[in-house]
């Protein structure tokens, strides 16, 4: 008894010390790292949470979600006409932004909800041609191909978030969002409301059978999710000041699909490995070769080659990683 | 417990990001950043900008102010959020000193506003032609030795009216901002000249396939009395095509606005194209120009620039060409009026540069007016045959028009407007007025 109290507080300890390195290591990142390098972790946290926001639909729901960029747009689209054309201040942009988000996927989720895998996959992608569509050819509201430029920066507590000039706070800022979406997905996967939307996947029958509102968990789940992809679409145009038709299209889905794929969507660390790899790769590459592309997608074709659960379904499956895993505490 | 992962992957993170912060900079060298597309519809444009400033460096001997030039190359594929992103990476990541770039019109649109956060930062703007780029959003930091779509086509609806007698006309134009900035400089010089009606048709950039319009416009040609391009690129080439193909040309004329006619397509268009005309503030086909027209001065600079070029990539020199030459010969001069000292006398290298005198320019003399923008001649301009190849040749000039066109002596008013979109100005003259500013110099619209 005394000694598996020692061995579990023995074990916090470890996790605790795990904890704190991370911790500085994320804390201490702007002061270290170049400009460049800055910008890319800053960018790299909030598509996470846009793929965070696929492989929590992908992996629990089994729905393969292509409006997620859609609802990426409509949160960044309603902060831009909000407080560039209608002059609204701070709050309110930002708040809206995310309701809007969370209202298309109300709408979208009554008619997609009741299918599943590919016409799911079909209609959300129809869903993204028309977001796509509006945003390109209303012009009167969206100003069509030029985007909304010059979207102003964030003041919190008279203090300047601006991306370009104060790049650390707004690091900070972004770090902050995407600690606090982590845990809470995580909350959310571990509730009884979790599980039973991971059971829709496995078997919404039985689960029906059970007495659980399968399509009420599942078009709450998608709203969850819109609201995930709603908030890195805020950042992510707070950050790039511009939001445009294509930023919302073909190019993101892709990035956004890669991304999930490659760091593997059951893993709650994936969309953050995938992230990284794919824009570090891609940032890295670009300024060598101008056949980049081709070096990247066969670096994508082959990693999905070898692991087809992504690279965390692959590092899972090897001795070292359990080893790492107890060196920290966990188990 | 799986939050460590999240850990894990952190760690993996910085140091992937750690490896490319470690790039080693040399101090006396002068990096350049030129963003265009390379890819999409205005591939073309793009490589003809890198190829004219490949070109001026070359002729600098690979140096300016006795340092090391490196160009960097980015793609930004005609889109606006590319555009952002690239201009961002290559200033952080290469630590460039100036850009030269965009080259679309939504680029550019984007890229003024992103210019606010580093008003230090040379941006020299080479094809990209909204004019609202060093207009209504103007920054000290931006300038254009190139051209805008208004400035360009004022003359042509004037020209179409006043000597062709073409009044009532149907355009097909991509729909974004750069062939909107065209037809509103268009449609003005049209209703101010005595045009009846202007009616648009737009479409999404990379159209091949253009029988929907094309059938609307046959059902309409009996109306009308010549049809206008305002596309570019492979857009254009099909939209040619599909005229000839749909027997358009029977019913009605074909012209076309600027980059519509460039000299990239004339091959691809074939002998068809002959005697189209377009304008632009560029030809290519200079020395082929009536007597009179041109100093022997201004043709013996432009030959000498086309030798050149031809001489070099064995084409001749498109517009995005001569532009990317342009702006690199700006910036050396901007930088050898500051002894080479671009880290310390940031403000003094904006002065030069909108101070640089560009007498010397291959399209012919221009200046750069108090918003940094071009004042230059534009010309009209009709394909012929020349030596066994299709050119542009001037076949009318028109002088030192400034990004105001005939609106120069009310700046003000004229910024008040509504900027252009795909429905200001209407098509209809008689609503251009109701609008505000009419389509006359005086601002005030025909009773």
């Amino acid at each position: 008894m005394a000694s598996a109290n020692e061995q579990s507080l023995n074990h916090r300890i470890k996790r605790r010390v795990f904890y704190l390195v991370v911790v500085l290591l994320a804390v201490t990142l702007p002061f270290w790292i170049s400009r460049f390098g800055l910008a890319l972790s800053t960018q790299i946290m909030y598509l996470s949470i846009l793929v965070m926001s696929f492989t929590f639909m992908a992996s629990h729901g089994g729905l393969l979600s292509l409006a997620q960029v859609s609802f990426f747009g409509i949160a960044g689209y309603t902060l831009g006409i909000l407080s560039v054309k209608a002059g609204i201040p701070f709050p309110y942009p930002y708040l809206l932004g995310i309701l809007m988000a969370a209202f298309a996927a109300a709408i979208l989720g009554l008619i997609a909800i009741r299918v599943n895998a590919i016409p799911f996959l079909m209609m959300t992608l129809a869903f993204g041609e028309i977001t796509y569509g509006t945003a390109r050819h209303w012009s009167s509201l969206t100003n069509g191909d030029n985007g909304i430029n010059d979207i102003p920066d964030l003041i919190l507590f008279g203090l300047s978030f601006s991306a370009a000039k104060e790049p650390v706070r707004f690091y900070f800022l972004v770090l902050v969002v995407f600690v606090l979406c982590f845990w809470l997905l995580h909350k959310i996967n571990r509730s009884p409301f979790g599980l039973a939307h991971q059971a829709t996947k496995q078997s919404a029958t039985r689960l029906e059978a059970l007495g659980y509102p399968v399509f009420a968990i599942k078009y709450f789940a998608f709203i969850i999710s819109a609201v995930y992809a709603g908030v890195s679409g805020l950042l992510g145009s707070t950050f790039e000041g511009t939001i445009n038709p294509d930023s919302i299209w073909f190019g993101t889905i892709m990035f956004m699909l890669i991304a999930a794929i490659l760091g593997g969507v059951n893993s709650p660390v994936g969309p953050l490995v995938g992230v990284t790899i794919a824009i570090v790769l891609e940032r890295y590459i670009e300024p060598l070769t101008q056949h980049y592309r081709i070096v990247v997608g066969t670096i994508f074709l082959f990693s999905i080659l070898l692991a087809r659960q992504g690279i965390m379904g692959f590092i899972e499956k090897t001795g070292s990683y359990r080893r790492v895993r107890r060196l920290c505490g966990f188990d | 417990m799986r939050i460590w992962k999240m850990m894990l992957a952190g760690c993996f993170m910085v140091g992937l990001v750690a490896v490319g912060s470690l790039t080693v900079n040399a101090a006396e060298e002068i990096r350049i950043g030129v963003a265009g597309p390379h890819t999409g519809f205005a591939a073309e444009f793009g490589s003809a900008e890198y190829k004219g400033v490949e070109l001026a460096l070359e002729e600098l001997g690979g140096k300016i102010a006795g340092r090391p030039v490196k160009l960097i190359k980015s793609d930004t594929g005609c889109d606006a959020s590319q555009a952002v992103k690239k201009f961002r990476d290559t200033l952080l990541r290469d630590k460039v000193h100036a850009f030269i770039g965009p080259v679309c019109g939504n680029e550019g649109m984007a890229i003024v506003d992103w210019a606010k956060d580093y008003p230090d930062l040379p941006i020299i703007v080479a094809y990209s032609a909204p004019e609202d780029v060093t207009m209504r959003k103007r920054q000290y930091n931006v300038v254009r030795p190139g051209w805008t779509g208004t400035q360009t086509n004022y003359y042509l609806g004037e020209y179409v009216v006043k000597e062709l007698g073409w009044k009532r006309i149907i355009m097909i134009g991509q729909d974004y901002s750069f062939p909107w900035g065209q037809a509103h400089g268009f449609i003005r010089g049209f209703c101010r000249a005595g045009g009846e009606k202007f009616f648009k048709i737009w479409h999404p950039p990379n159209t091949e396939d253009y029988s929907s319009y094309l059938l609307k416009v046959r059902s309409m040609a009996k109306d009308y009395d010549a049809l206008a391009m305002n596309t570019a690129g492979s857009d254009c080439v099909a939209l040619f095509k599909q005229f000839f193909e749909f027997g358009l040309d029977k019913q009605m004329k074909l012209f076309g606005f600027t980059n519509a006619l460039d000299s990239t397509s004339l091959k691809t268009l074939g002998p068809k194209a002959v005697g189209i005309v377009s304008c632009m503030h560029y030809v290519e086909g200079l020395e082929y120009a009536g007597k009179g027209m041109f100093s022997k001065e201004v043709t013996d600079r432009w030959l000498r620039f086309k030798r050149a070029y031809m001489k070099k990539y064995g084409e001749v020199p498109p517009c995005g060409g001569e532009q990317g030459y342009v702006c690199l010969m700006l910036y050396n001069k901007a930088v050898l009026a500051v002894d080479g000292d671009i880290e310390n006398k940031k403000r003094e290298l904006l002065g030069a540069l909108h101070a640089a005198d560009l007498s010397d320019a291959p399209r012919g003399p221009f200046k750069l007016d108090q918003y940094g923008h071009a004042t230059q001649n534009v010309y009209i301009r009709q394909v012929q045959k020349h030596d066994g190849r299709l050119v542009n040749v001037p076949i009318k000039a028109y002088k030192n028009v400034s990004q105001f066109t005939a609106y120069g002596h009310m700046k003000e008013a004229y910024m008040a407007q509504p900027p252009s979109s795909r429905d200001y100005p209407p098509g209809e003259c008689s609503k251009l007025c109701e609008n505000g500013l009419g389509p006359y110099p005086d601002g005030h619209c025909p009773k």
